[in-house]
């Protein structure tokens, strides 16, 4: 999944802010925020608007068509 | 000797239906012994239509063994069997202890073999009637027909325990979660949380 990621970051990354925790499970501050998030499985992701509202959020392995979709919705709005 | 009238055929007839035997004293308005001449002369009146027997001077139904096998006569021809009554009818059917319980069809099926419907739907309803049909082609229709009815039972559990996930799983493809705050962003931009592993 982090390839994905890393594909996404560089073709969004001057538009969307990227905060990658690629070891969630072995950092003791991300497995904390993770927990504070909700965060029960990996990989999860979320897109959160600029004012701080969860827009999507996606359990488990996605294809990158699906995440770039909801991203472009997310800049037009 | 008593005539033999309509009435007193009636009259016999009736006791017949009634009580499924008639006794010459059951007969009103004649002696004993006239009676017993009576009932003599009702079966040989009826025997073309009803099996009857005077048996101790008791006129009742032939019982069932004395009327299965027709048996020809001096002409080639073959006699029909007289009619059965309703009892003697009922009393002759086959029949076991229940629906599935077929032994008088047919041979003794294994009850293990239910074990194959049960457990593997039509799949296993075939080879079990496979099994079964040389012995109780019923008990084999049964067992087939058990394992259409396990297949389309299971199958429609699983459509509706499908549809009972799928909301929660289209929840976990894309849906934001309830409850969660996120603090602002610091650049203005929508942000991207990636929590899981370095592949």
């Amino acid at each position: 999944m982090k390839p994905v990621v890393d594909g996404l970051e560089t073709q969004y990354g001057d538009r969307i802010e990227f905060k990658v925790y690629a070891e969630a499970d072995k950092d003791a501050a991300a497995s904390e925020f993770a927990e504070d998030k909700d965060v029960r499985y990996v990989p999860t992701m979320m897109l959160v608007s600029p004012e701080g509202r969860e827009m999507n959020r996606w359990v488990g392995e996605q294809a990158e068509p699906s995440l770039s979709a909801a991203f472009d919705a997310a800049l037009q709005q | 000797m008593v005539e033999y009238t309509q009435a007193v055929d009636a009259q016999i007839s009736r006791l017949l239906s009634l009580k499924g035997r008639v006794t010459p004293d059951m007969i009103a308005g004649f002696d004993p012994a006239d009676a017993a001449g009576l009932l003599q002369r009702y079966v040989e009146v009826h025997a073309h239509e009803v099996a009857l027997v005077i048996d101790d001077g008791t006129l009742t139904w032939a019982s069932i063994e004395s009327v299965q096998s027709p048996t020809p006569n001096t002409y080639g021809q073959v006699q029909v069997a007289p009619t059965l009554s309703p009892v003697d009818q009922v009393v002759g059917m086959e029949r076991g202890a229940s629906l599935l319980d077929t032994k008088p069809a047919g041979g003794k099926v294994s009850g293990w073999l239910w074990l194959l419907p049960l457990s593997f739907g039509v799949i296993g309803g075939v080879i079990a009637w496979a099994i079964a049909k040389g012995t109780n082609r019923q008990v084999a229709l049964a067992l087939m027909w058990a394992g259409v009815a396990v297949t389309i039972v299971s199958g429609v559990a699983f459509v509706g325990m499908g549809r009972a996930i799928s909301p929660q799983l289209s929840a976990q493809m894309g849906a934001p979660a309830a409850g969660v705050t996120w603090p602002a962003s610091e650049t203005g931009k929508p942000v991207f949380y990636y929590f899981g592993t370095s592949t």
